[in-house]
C-alpha cells in the first residue's frame, strides 16, 4: 500500500523562489536544513504579504537568506554576490524597499485603518442616538419642573410655517420632547425651557388633546395635583391704609391703585351657532402673567437704591398707562395698580379659550399680573441680505430669566387669592406670550413675555406650553421664522401641537391647511368686528355717561341756584 | 625522557580540553530542545538491510562506511569449534548447545559447510521465524555502531516502506531497532529507504525525484519534491526473491546463485547458461513488478499533478549492481507508460552505501 504525503507544497511561484535560494548552500546537509526550514516557514509569511505574490516572494527570499546565514555565516554576502552575478534573480527594488520597511508601513496602515474604523463607529453611534421611527411608540419625557412625566404626542416640527410639511400625506408623528437644562427661576427645581422636539411615528393628532388630558389625569397620582379651582380659603386678614394683608401671607400695596374703564367685554360661547354674536360679560375669568421686559439692574445689595428707584419709576409708568392690575417688583412686593373691577391695558390683542368660551382681547376678562424682570434679551441684529424675507430677530429667549424667587412666591400667593376669590379655572391662568397675537398679519407671539420658563406647577397650574393655542387652532393664526429664531429653533410644544391639529382638521374636511386657516381667520375677523362694534358702543355709552355726570346739577349747584 | 614527558603532557592537555568541553556542554543548561545543539562533529547513518547492515559514520569531516552481512549460521557447539572462531576473530555467541556465528563469518562458514545462511530479516523486516533474529541484529549493530560520544549525537536508520502486497506493518521492526540504538546513547530517528537514496543522490536536484532502493529483501520506492515525500511504497521482491526463484528452477543453492549474480551476471548480453537465463528472467520480473507497482501507486495518488517538471530516477541497492540492470530498467520504463515525466534514470554513485549515506544526511541536518 502506498503512503500518501501529508505536507502541502507552497505555491508554484514560491517553490521557484525556494529552489533559487538553495544554490546558497551546496553542501547537501546544509541544503537540506535550509530547505526544511524554508518549507516549514513559508506558511508563516504574514497573510498581508501573500495578498500580492511578488511581495510574498520577496519575503520568502529574505527568509531564505536569513536562514542560510544562520546555517552558514557569510551566506548573505554570498547571496548578494550571486544576485549581482544573476545566478539568483533579484527582486524589484520597490518591492524590496516595501519589505524592508514593512513594519513601519504596517503600523501606518493599522493607524489609518483604526482611525477610519473609529470614525465610522462614532458616526454610527451618533446615528443610533436618534430615536427610531417606530409607529405607535409614545415617548415618556420629563417636562414638568416637579419631575412629572408627561407622554406627549405631536407633529414633526417644520419649525416654520413657510416650509413644506415633512409628510405631505398628513401623517402625524409622535414627537419626543426633552427639556434642555436651564437655570431654574426658583433655584430649586429645573424649569422647562425651549423644548426640543424629535420625531417618531405615532397616532393622529385628533387624539392629541384628549390623549394629553387623559395622560395628565392619569398621572395626577404621580404628579402634583392641579385642581381646576382653588377651594382653600384665602381671606383678607387686615386692611391698612395702603396695604392689604391676606391669610396666605400675601401683602398687596394699594397706594398706587388707579381706576380704569369698568370691566365689560364680549365673550363668544363655544359651540354656539350664533357664535359671532357674542355675549356681554363682566366676570373675571382668568389671569394673564406678564414680564415687564424692562431694563434690569443686577440684583445685589449694592444696587438696592437703583433697584428701588427703577421699580418706582416703572410703577409710575404702569399707573399712567393702566397697564396691569398687579405689579410685583424685584423684591416681591405686590402692588395693585388697576382695580380688579376695571379693565387694564395688558392683553388687548390676545386670544384664549376655555371649554366654554372664546376670549378675544383679554384686557377685560383677565387680570393682568406683571413681574418686573426679563426673559428675553436683545441681541445683535443680523444684517439683512437683499431680497431676504427675514431680518434677524432683535431679541432672544434668555436661558436665565431675571424674575426672582421672591417675585414668584408673591405671584403664587396672589394667584391663589385671585383664583379663590373669583373662581378662576387653572386653565385660564396663562402667560402673555401664549395669548398675544398680531391681527394685522395673523401671527402669534406679538408679545412673548413668559412664553418660556414659567413655573406652572409651582403655581399649581397645568403646563400651558403643552397645550394647543386657540389662536392657531380656532382662528387660523400661525407663526413665522422670526419667532422660531427668537427661540433658537425650539418653539414650545403647544405651537407644534396646534399645527398638527389644524392639519388634521383640514385633512378631515378635505381641504388644505392654508384654506382652513383662511376660513378660521375669517371667523376671527367677523368676531373681531363684532367685538369692535361692541367696544365702540361701550365707549359711546361711557362718553354719554360722562356727559350726563357733568350735566347733572351738583348739590353745590343746587345750593347756588337757590 | 624529556620528549616523552612533553608528549604525555600534550596528550593530557588534549584530554583535559576535551573533558572541559564536555563538562561545559553539560553545564550549559540544556533545559529545552531549542537549547540543544546537535553534535555536528559526529553522526551515524545506518542501513538496516535484509542482506547487509551498512553504517555511515561521520566523525568531524571524515565519513567512513562499514557493513556486515545480516546473516547467521548455527554451529554445533564444541570447544574445538569455539576455538576456531576465537582464533579467527569470528563473531559468535553461544546459545544452548549451539554456537551462532553471525555477520561476515556466517558467509564463510556457510561456504565451508555448504549450507545456507539464516537471515534474521526477511523481506526487509525482522524475520519472525528465526528465534534469535532480534539478538543477532543487536549483535551486528553492536559490532558496527560504537556508543555515542554525547547525548546530542544523532543517528538515523533506514526502514522500509509499507509493503503493498503484505498485511504486515513496520511498527515492531522500527521500534525494536530504535530502542536498541537509543540504548547506545544516540538521538535516534528513522528514514524511509527510498527517501534516504534521494537525500544521498539528489542534492543537486534539490531533493526532487524518485529514489529506488532494490535490496535483498524488498524494493523501496520514494517520490520526493523538494524533500517532501509525495509517494512511498515497497514490494516484497528483491535480491533474495531472484535467488530463491532461480534456485528453485535450477536446483542450485541460493548462495551459489547469489555469487553468480554478483560476480558474473551481465544483463546486456545473452545468457550463457540456464542459471543466467533464469537470472535474466527473474530480473525482468523484478523490474516489471516494480514498475507495475509504481504505475498503480502513481495512478492512485493525486499528488503527482503537483510535479511541475520531469524528474530523475536513482537506482541503488545490491540488486541494481548487475551490469545492464539500468538499461533493462529504462527499457521497461518506456513500456510502462507511467503518469509521470522522467528526465533520466541513473545509478547511485555508490549503490551499496547510498542508503546509509542518505541516513547519515538525515541524521546530520537540523530540523
Amino acid at each position: 500500500m502506498s503512503k500518501q504525503a501529508a505536507i502541502k507544497l507552497p505555491p508554484v511561484n514560491q517553490r521557484r523562489v525556494i529552489e533559487e535560494m538553495l544554490v546558497l548552500l551546496p553542501d547537501p546537509v546544509e541544503k537540506l536544513t535550509l530547505l526544511k526550514r524554508v518549507m516549514g516557514s513559508y506558511g508563516r509569511i504574514p497573510a498581508i504579504y501573500r495578498l500580492y505574490p511578488r511581495l510574498a516572494e520577496v519575503a520568502l527570499r529574505k527568509q531564505a537568506i536569513d536562514f542560510a546565514e544562520k546555517i552558514r555565516p557569510g551566506s548573505k554576502k554570498n547571496a548578494r554576490t550571486l544576485m549581482a552575478e544573476g545566478t539568483i534573480p533579484t527582486p524589484k527594488p520597490v518591492l524590496w524597499r516595501i519589505y524592508q520597511f514593512r513594519h513601519a508601513i504596517l503600523t501606518l496602515f493599522i493607524l489609518v485603518f483604526g482611525w477610519g474604523l473609529g470614525s465610522a463607529v462614532a458616526a454610527l453611534f451618533d446615528l443610533m442616538q436618534a430615536p427610531p421611527q417606530v409607529a405607535g411608540v409614545q415617548r415618556e419625557i420629563i417636562l414638568a419642573d416637579n419631575g412629572a412625566r408627561i407622554i406627549y404626542t405631536g407633529k414633526i416640527p417644520p419649525f416654520t410655517p413657510d416650509t413644506k410639511e415633512r409628510n405631505e400625506t398628513g401623517k402625524i408623528l409622535v414627537a419626543e420632547v426633552s427639556a434642555p437644562a436651564v437655570k431654574p427661576m426658583t433655584g430649586d427645581v429645573p424649569l422647562p425651557a425651549a423644548p426640543v422636539l424629535r420625531s417618531v411615528a405615532g397616532p393622529a393628532p385628533v387624539e392629541i388633546k384628549m390623549h394629553l388630558a387623559g395622560m395628565l389625569a392619569s398621572l395626577e397620582g404621580a404628579t402634583t395635583h392641579v385642581p381646576e379651582y382653588l377651594t382653600t380659603p384665602v381671606w383678607l386678614v387686615e386692611k391698612k391704609e395702603d396695604t392689604e394683608i391676606y391669610s396666605n401671607r400675601l401683602q398687596i400695596i394699594t397706594s398706587h391703585m388707579v381706576s380704569n374703564t369698568p370691566r365689560r367685554y364680549l365673550s363668544f360661547p363655544r359651540g354656539d351657532k350664533n357664535q359671532a354674536a357674542g355675549q356681554t360679560q363682566d366676570k373675571i375669568v382668568g389671569i394673564v402673567y406678564h414680564a415687564s421686559e424692562s431694563d434690569i439692574f443686577p440684583f445685589n445689595p449694592e444696587m438696592n437704591s437703583s433697584l428701588k428707584r427703577y421699580s418706582a419709576s416703572l410703577i409710575k409708568y404702569i399707573k399712567r398707562n393702566k397697564s396691569y392690575h398687579y405689579f410685583i417688583d424685584r423684591f416681591g412686593r405686590v402692588y395693585r395698580i388697576v382695580r380688579d373691577a376695571d379693565a387694564a391695558h395688558h392683553a388687548g390683542n390676545s386670544i384664549w379659550a376655555d371649554a366654554q368660551q372664546y376670549h378675544l382681547n383679554l384686557n377685560n376678562a383677565f387680570i393682568g399680573i406683571c413681574f418686573e424682570g426679563r426673559d428675553f434679551e436683545p441681541r445683535d441684529t443680523t444684517p439683512t441680505t437683499q431680497g431676504s424675507e427675514i431680518s434677524g430677530p432683535h431679541m432672544v429667549a434668555m436661558s436665565n430669566p431675571t424674575i426672582t424667587k421672591s417675585q414668584l412666591q408673591s405671584g403664587k400667593e396672589l394667584t391663589a387669592w385671585l383664583r379663590y376669590k373669583y373662581g378662576i379655572h387653572q386653565h385660564n391662568c396663562v402667560p402673555h406670550g401664549l395669548v398675544s397675537i398680531n391681527p394685522a398679519n395673523n401671527l402669534i407671539g406679538h408679545h412673548l413675555d413668559l412664553a418660556h420658563s414659567f413655573p406652572f406647577s409651582e403655581f399649581g397650574l397645568s403646563n400651558k406650553y403643552l397645550e394647543t393655542l386657540p389662536s392657531m387652532t380656532e382662528f387660523g393664526f400661525t407663526h413665522d421664522k422670526y419667532l422660531t429664531r427668537i427661540f433658537n429653533g425650539q418653539l414650545w410644544p403647544g405651537v407644534h401641537l396646534s399645527r398638527a391639529l389644524v392639519k388634521q382638521r383640514a385633512r378631515k374636511a378635505g381641504i388644505s391647511r392654508s384654506k382652513l386657516q383662511r376660513q378660521l381667520q375669517a371667523k376671527f375677523k367677523s368676531m373681531t368686528e363684532v367685538m369692535d362694534r361692541f367696544e365702540e358702543e361701550m365707549e359711546n355709552m361711557q362718553q354719554l355717561e360722562a356727559q350726563d355726570d357733568r350735566s347733572e346739577p351738583t348739590a353745590q349747584d343746587a345750593g347756588n341756584a337757590s | 625522557m624529556g620528549k616523552k614527558k612533553d608528549t604525555m603532557e600534550q596528550e593530557r592537555e588534549a584530554q583535559l580540553a576535551e573533558a572541559s568541553a564536555q563538562i561545559l556542554q553539560h553545564q550549559s543548561g540544556t533545559n529545552s530542545e531549542e537549547d540543544i545543539k546537535i553534535d555536528v562533529d559526529r553522526a551515524v547513518g545506518v542501513d538496516v538491510g535484509t542482506s547487509k547492515i551498512v553504517i555511515a559514520d561521520r566523525n568531524k569531516d571524515d565519513v567512513s562506511f562499514e557493513s556486515r552481512f545480516n546473516a547467521f549460521i548455527p554451529v554445533e557447539y564444541s570447544k574445538f569449534s569455539e576455538g576456531i572462531l576465537k582464533q579467527n576473530k569470528i563473531n559468535y555467541f553461544k546459545t544452548g548447545k549451539s554456537l551462532i556465528v553471525f555477520g561476515d563469518g556466517a558467509e564463510v562458514f556457510a561456504d565451508m559447510l555448504n549450507r545456507e545462511t539464516h537471515r534474521p530479516m526477511r523481506k526487509g523486516l525482522i524475520n519472525p521465524q528465526e528465534e534469535n533474529a532480534v539478538a543477532i541484529i543487536h549483535y551486528i549493530l553492536d559490532e558496527l555502531v560504537a556508543p555515542a560520544n554525547s547525548t546530542n549525537t544523532q543517528l538515523c536508520f533506514s526502514i522500509p516502506g509499507i509493503p503493498r502486497d503484505a498485511e504486515t506493518d513496520i511498527i515492531y521492526h522500527e521500534t525494536v531497532i530504535k530502542r536498541h540504538l537509543s540504548k547506545k546513547g544516540y538521538k535516534v530517528k528513522s528514514i524511509n529507504e527510498g527517501m534516504a537514496v534521494i537525500l544521498s543522490e539528489l542534492g543537486d536536484e534539490n531533493f526532487t525525484g524518485m529514489g529506488i532502493s532494490a535490496g535483498g529483501g524488498m524494493c523501496n520506492v520514494c517520490l520526493s519534491y523538494l524533500s517532501v515525500p509525495m509517494l512511498s511504497f515497497s514490494i516484497n521482491k528483491g535480491g533474495d526473491y531472484i535467488d530463491e526463484a532461480v534456485a528453485s528452477v535450477t536446483s542450485e543453492v541460493g548462495t551459489r546463485i547469489r555469487k553468480i549474480k554478483e560476480n558474473e551476471l551481465d544483463l546486456t548480453r545473452k545468457p550463457r547458461s540456464d542459471i543466467e537465463d533464469a537470472l535474466h528472467i527473474y530480473h525482468d520480473e523484478l523490474i516489471s513488478a516494480l514498475l507495475t507497482a509504481l504505475g498503480e501507486s502513481l495512478r492512485q495518488t493525486s499528488k503527482t499533478h503537483q510535479m511541475d517538471r520531469a524528474i530523475p530516477i536513482v537506482l541503488s541497492g545490491g540488486s541494481v549492481l548487475p551490469k545492464g540492470f539500468k538499461n533493462r530498467f529504462e527499457e521497461a520504463l518506456q513500456q510502462a507508460d507511467l503518469p509521470l515525466e522522467i528526465s533520466e534514470v541513473r545509478l547511485a554513485k555508490d549503490p551499496l552505501n547510498a542508503t546509509a549515506n542518505g541516513a547519515l544526511i538525515a541524521a546530520m541536518y537540523e530540523d
